[in-house]
């Protein structure tokens, strides 16, 4: 049943947003029907509970299809020129190993995913060096991009490390948060293909070394709010070394466990565009980690969403709502309580806190709850925790097929993703060392080769690497990773961050029966983005739940939209759950780019696979903004 | 210690005698041999000197042990003369060789040196025995290099006039090559001798107290072992440290096949069952460890740690929680910090219904999560690094561990410039994580 919007702040939005759509969301492309429509949404009392009409018979099988995953590397030969620069120097300073993320955002919404790199910058860091933006592609479609930095003034100079998305001041437009060693920026998007810092005026100054940041509605209250994770303290004057008389140059990488941790930062969105700093009132503050990945995730099923950390070293946290009631009139005071330890995802299973990098998060036993996946070092394994619901969780690495094939490999940015669109999550992981051993005797591999996992629908997973592609069977050091349906073609797609290489696209081109959908979300009511929304496949045995989660991977912003393989299903429908509460279940959605407004209908976006005729380069895109 | 190729190096007769000189100042026991030299055994007059005559062209062939050449033993015969001030006999000549020989990473020549000199000899023999068996290291002959260090240990409580750096060498040497080889209740009990002794360094020390939470599966630690295995392929320690290696290393199913021969030769090698036991555990295979632990005899306290680690795990996969309680409350009994053994405690107790037991063990886990990475910082320059460890280490009432830790920082405060080992550690640093 559609539950009633907590609250309405914002009445009539979603037809304002409707009304944007309509005409800047098209670019000047002609679509076979400008909007398609599918059959007015239900209730979800109205539908089935069980299976569907729409929806394929069990899927289970011992074993996952024979589907062979392929990804071709897309770079500077389609306009993708950008290698980061980390001033990486023979003194292997831990400045130099973090690397940089990459962010997937449609910011001039013609519908094509565009692409933002951090970059870094020499060190120590100098106010008028302006050698090394970061960097924003423009898509022209398909898969060509135009640089559009300068263009976008989009002026982000200084050591940046990580980046966010989303539209925090709810204008339809998705904002950037980049992080860095040296001050982050906000930059809001103004609608006309164009940037402006609105750092100082919004209050979101971190003036430490930030890695991940995410976007979502912790509060619930309708307006997006900012977790930015903090590493270690560190100076760039006068960085530690640590000199090794074997080495070439003298010195090798210093460990982490020899630097202090910090505090990280919540920011609460005030919804007048501006943010309050609630780390110390929200008992954020007082929990000094050394964190590289953020998640921002319904894991209990609550409705409010945790915060998870991964910690470089350190025991993982878990930040879980404390649940206080209102006092007379007032909302109830934010409270975060620090559980990981409790609820098993602090310590791996041999009660070690692991040098934990990037998260995955989904649900990639398909029971309905969200999984956490992390990266690790060298010599360790990757560690899968298994939700096993109530906010609990246990370690399921052993026998998953993820550990013993991640020990001689250094895990960063890694994402759960249905390349096959069989309904089951994925798993690519982005691998490279912080520090060049190959010098020492035995050598340490620096550069590694990435990694592919197919799920196999029993809980386990094969690693099918050398088969994807020959991106995958060279060598990277590879860092930030974000996905997203970049062609529009229904199958999702990865941008790589490395370290001393290009950063590149990895087309997915696996061949496959199966459609995949994406759902892009308009809050109303809830937050613009529609980050904490959960999307069921109804009917679905087992259950499909994907959640558009805050966060994720390493450094980086996977686009906020959800995908969806449709298996053997020609159509499905979704039961949509807002952060709000607000429930819309959409039917009959056959492969394709969805659009899915809070409480409002879903429309079909005309940049689909089935409804776009491919397009040759220039035909499509006359270069201008089509903002509002 | 330093990894080096064997390879032969020439050097000036100035650096010879320059690393001879550091070799004498350097080595107390050498020093201590010569002092006693001098006073026990005057040179024999100088025609009577075997040396001398050694140092004659008609004598290059006399009583040369197998693979020492003549112009070695003049070239030491010559330096001890200059270095001594008197013509060496035999054994001063060996010795010298010997030494010079693992100054220029000559490990064979060396080997023959100090092999060739009698244990009983007086001035020289155990600690040629000493240096024989660390000789042996350098050559990657473990097994014959354990006897040797374990020899010279066994006749060395019976010389309370030895030197205690020579004590102090050799069982440094030997928690080497039982690190190398993951026998690790074994160097336990070499690790608490060194520090009954008071030798100890930071190191030892890490090793003895907190050795589940230092990294086991180096690479430089897998790759002395291959070393090891080259020069041994049938040594079963050195097999069944092979097999836990593969386990490191993420290849399961190579390790399973050479634990499972390996299995079949020792079947009743305790060892070599908890490594079986291990991988299958990392596997997941509980149907093949089933089997494989239905063949194990009773537990008991002799029982290397990871048979007992497996114990408890089989306990918890059946949610046989009271017996699991038992095997991993012996687990922490043995090795009190033991991350591991604390996470499958607050496992069964919670299944139990204790869940003040359950609480109580994950936060001495969150306590072991925290000094993990400290044990990176403390090391022989930061006193202020180990105090700190023994705050923490008072919190999980491990007393002994903060008392040593404590000493440690006051003997680094006290002596900074003295504060390094008298013996490089056997592992570097960088093993730690």
């Amino acid at each position: 049943m559609t539950s009633l919007p907590r609250r309405s702040r914002r009445p009539g939005r979603w037809l304002t947003v409707l009304l944007c759509l309509g005409w800047c969301g098209c670019g000047n492309r002609a679509p076979s029907s400008p909007v398609d429509r599918p059959p007015p949404h239900k209730l979800a009392s109205e539908v089935p509970s069980t299976e569907g009409e729409n929806t394929a018979p069990p899927s289970v099988a011992p074993t996952a299809t024979g589907v062979t995953p392929s990804f071709a590397i897309i770079g500077a030969e389609a306009g993708l020129d950008f290698q980061r620069f980390d001033d990486i120097t023979g003194q292997r300073r831990i400045l130099e190993t973090t690397g940089g993320g990459a962010a997937l955002l449609d910011f001039d919404r013609d519908g094509w995913l565009d692409l933002f790199f951090t970059n870094g910058c020499r060190l120590p860091l100098r106010p008028d060096d302006r050698d090394t933006p970061s960097e924003l592609f423009r898509h022209r479609p398909r898969l060509s991009f135009t640089r559009s930095t300068t263009a976008a003034g989009l002026t982000q100079y200084g050591y940046a490390q990580g980046c966010a998305v989303g539209d925090f001041d709810a204008d339809g437009f998705d904002d950037l948060y980049v992080t860095a060693y040296g001050k982050n920026h906000l930059w809001h998007n103004n609608g006309d293909g164009t940037f402006t810092d609105v750092t100082d005026v919004t209050g979101t100054a971190v003036l430490r070394w930030s890695t991940s940041a995410a976007f979502a509605d912790v509060n619930g209250d309708g307006v997006l709010d900012l977790y930015v994770v903090n590493y270690l303290d560190e100076s760039d004057r006068h960085p530690r070394l640590c000199p090794n008389p074997a080495s070439p140059d003298g010195y090798e990488g210093c460990s982490p466990a020899l630097f202090a941790g910090v505090d990280d930062v919540l920011f609460l969105g005030d919804g007048a565009g501006g943010f309050v700093d609630v780390s110390s009132a929200s008992g954020i503050s007082g929990h000094p980690g050394k964190g590289l990945g953020v998640v921002i995730s319904d894991l209990d099923g609550d409705g409010t969403p945790e915060i998870f950390v991964a910690n470089d070293g350190e025991a993982n946290f878990l930040f879980v709502r404390r649940g206080e009631t209102a006092t007379a009139g007032d909302p109830p005071p934010l409270q975060f309580e620090e559980r990981a330890l409790l609820c098993g995802v602090a310590l791996n299973e041999r009660g070690f806190a692991q040098a934990s990098m990037g998260i995955a998060a989904g649900d990639y036993d398909a029971n309905g709850t969200i999984d956490l996946f992390l990266t690790h070092f060298f010599a360790d394994t990757n560690t899968l925790y298994i939700n096993d619901g109530g906010l609990s969780f246990h370690d399921g690495t052993r026998g998953s097929g993820l550990g013993e094939t991640s020990r001689q490999l250094l895990g960063f940015g890694t994402l759960f993703v249905d390349y096959d669109n069989d309904r089951w999550l994925d798993l690519f992981v982005a691998n490279g060392h912080v520090d060049d051993r190959t010098w020492m005797s035995p050598p340490q591999p620096y550069a590694m080769p990435p990694q592919l996992y197919r799920n196999n629908r029993n809980g386990t997973f094969t690693e099918v690497s050398s088969e994807s592609g020959d991106y995958f069977r060279q060598r990277w050091l590879g860092r930030g990773v974000a996905g997203g349906d970049l062609d529009r073609d229904g199958k999702l797609d990865l941008a790589v961050s490395h370290q001393l290489a290009p950063s590149l696209v990895l087309h997915n081109e696996t061949v496959t029966r199966h459609g995949g959908l994406t759902v892009q979300l308009v809050g109303t009511v809830s937050n613009r983005n529609g980050y904490g929304v959960k999307v069921e496949l109804v009917g679905a045995s087992p259950p499909l739940v994907r959640e558009l989660s805050g966060g994720t991977s390493y450094q980086s912003a996977p686009t906020p939209e959800l995908h969806v393989g449709l298996g053997e299903a020609e159509a499905a429908t979704l039961r949509i759950t807002w952060p709000s509460g607000t429930i819309d279940v959409q039917e009959n959605l056959a492969a394709g780019t969805w659009i899915a407004v809070e409480g409002g209908p879903v429309l079909r976006s005309p940049l689909t696979a089935s409804s776009t005729p491919p397009l040759t380069e220039g035909s499509s895109d006359s270069g201008e903004f089509r903002g509002r | 210690m330093t990894e080096t190729s064997p390879a032969p190096q020439t050097p000036s007769p100035g650096r010879m005698l320059l690393t001879l000189g550091l070799l004498l100042s350097a080595a107390g026991g050498t020093a201590w041999y010569l002092h006693r030299s001098a006073e026990t055994s005057r040179p024999p007059p100088e025609g009577n000197d075997p040396l001398s005559r050694l140092g004659a062209p008609s004598r290059t062939a006399v009583d040369l042990p197998p693979g020492i050449t003549a112009e070695d033993y003049d070239r030491a015969a010559d330096l001890y003369r200059a270095m001594a001030g008197r013509s060496p006999d035999r054994s001063d000549v060996l010795f010298t060789l010997g030494a010079l020989a693992s100054d220029e990473n000559r490990w064979e020549t060396a080997a023959a040196s100090f092999e060739a000199i009698p244990v009983a000899d007086p001035r020289y023999g155990l600690s040629a025995r000493r240096r024989f068996g660390e000789v042996r290291i350098h050559l990657h002959r473990a097994p014959q290099a354990e006897a040797v260090l374990r020899e010279f240990l066994r006749l060395a409580a019976g010389t309370p006039s030895l030197p205690p750096e020579e004590i102090d060498a050799a069982r440094h040497w030997l928690s080497f090559l039982l690190s190398v080889e993951l026998r690790f209740e074994e160097r336990a009990a070499v690790l608490r001798d060194i520090h009954a002794a008071g030798r100890a360094n930071v190191f030892d020390s890490k090793q003895l107290f907190f050795p589940n939470l230092l990294v086991w599966n180096s690479t430089l630690g897998r790759d002395r072992l291959q070393k090891f295995l080259q020069q041994a392929p049938e040594d079963p320690r050195l097999n069944v440290a092979e097999g836990r290696y593969l386990i490191g290393e993420g290849r399961l199913e190579e390790a399973r096949a050479h634990l499972e021969a390996w299995r079949r030769r020792l079947p009743h090698d305790r060892p070599c069952l908890a490594a079986l036991l291990e991988c299958h555990f990392e596997r997941n295979d509980w149907t093949a460890f089933d089997a494989v632990i239905a063949t194990a005899p009773p537990p008991d306290d002799a029982e290397p740690w990871l048979l007992t680690h497996m114990r408890g795990e089989h306990a918890l996969h059946h949610h046989r929680w009271q017996e699991a309680v038992e095997h991993f409350s012996r687990l922490l009994r043995v090795e009190p910090a033991h991350a591991t053994a604390c996470m499958g405690l607050s496992r069964a107790y919670a299944q139990l219904g204790q869940p003040e037991e359950s609480q109580r063990m994950q936060q001495r886990n969150l306590i072991l999560a925290r000094i993990r990475p400290a044990l990176r910082k403390v090391t022989e320059n930061d006193p202020t690094a180990a105090e700190e460890l023994a705050a923490e280490c008072e919190q999980l009432e491990l007393l002994e561990a903060a008392r040593v830790f404590r000493s440690h920082a006051e003997r680094i405060r006290r002596s900074p410039s003295a504060a390094g080992s008298p013996v490089p550690s056997a592992l570097r640093e960088g093993d730690v994580p």
